[in-house]
């Protein structure tokens, strides 16, 4: 954690942009300076959090994502799934490879066939 | 052998039950470090498979002391874990796709969410709706169609015996 001292920060804004924060901070009873760091810390780790996602997605390792949002891979991986962004195995040949392992480890039988069933059959729909 | 990923997503779909009930599962301290992180930002934050980790401890395994020197790649958790596994000839129950490929070419046994699925299903201890459901919330939460059909027909291969 930071230190909780407050340091200054010049922003410039366009007269649009004043007025939609002058709007606000009235609509809230806030002062503007308030309203401008709660929004401004809240947005950039909204961004921080979507240029995370997209390394994630684009094939970043999760504590990659995690350092870019700012986050701890754990919590990463939380809001991850909640934005339903759970980056699994992309190849469908890493299951079969995986549950034939499994399969031996756990000595179950029955899933041993089904996946000798399936690999004989790599393109054929079984339902 | 558990990796955080598979502990996050595996509550999410309301697998990980099963998944100590199939495996007798070891948990690396840096595993369990990365799930009881506090989350800086809202430091009274329990997140919901946090709450089931604190809850069900003592039912998985501690790992050996000294833990085996972590992969010098990827993020402490996914290291050690990789790590652990190879040390102890252990099944790594993982679901972070870059970690697991290196996992495989390590020559471990790799157990993501959708192979949990149809795991639990071989075992019988989902009844087969119940799996395609489970597939169902993989696919929303992101697992890719090819996995998600080849699971399907792994799902169906199954009920044919």
């Amino acid at each position: 954690m930071g230190s909780m001292k407050a340091i200054a920060r010049t922003v410039r804004y366009t007269e649009d942009e004043v007025h939609e924060i002058r709007e606000y901070a009235e609509l809230t009873g806030e002062q503007e300076a308030v309203v401008l760091a709660r929004a401004s810390i809240r947005g950039l780790r909204a961004e921080r959090f979507e240029r995370g996602l997209m390394a994630y997605l684009g094939g970043a390792s999760s504590v990659e994502a995690a350092g870019i949002a700012g986050l701890d891979r754990h919590a990463f991986l939380v809001r991850a799934a909640e934005r339903g962004a759970v980056v699994g195995d992309t190849e469908p040949a890493t299951l079969l490879q995986d549950l034939a392992r499994v399969a031996d480890v756990l000595g179950d039988e029955r899933l041993t066939q089904a996946v000798s069933r399936v690999s004989a059959r790599p393109d054929e729909a079984d339902a | 052998m558990l990796d955080t990923s598979f502990w996050t997503v595996g509550f999410k779909i309301g697998l990980l039950g099963y998944a100590m009930r199939a495996f007798s599962i070891v948990v690396p301290r840096a595993v369990e470090a990365e799930l009881r992180a506090i989350d800086t930002r809202y430091p009274q934050r329990l997140y919901p498979d946090t709450a089931l980790f604190d809850q069900v401890r003592d039912q998985l395994q501690d790992p050996p002391d000294p833990e085996p020197l972590p992969l010098d790649r990827f993020g402490a958790g996914e290291a050690a874990a990789i790590a652990l596994a190879r040390s102890l000839g252990a099944t790594l129950l993982i679901n972070d796709h870059r970690p697991a490929e290196v996992a495989r070419n390590l020559g471990l046994a790799v157990v993501s969410c959708p192979g949990m699925i149809v795991v639990a299903r071989s075992q019988e201890l989902i009844a087969a709706h119940m799996a395609q459901a489970m597939l169902r919330m993989c696919a929303q939460h992101g697992t890719t169609p090819g996995i998600i059909q080849e699971a399907s027909r792994l799902l169906a291969a199954l009920e044919t015996d």
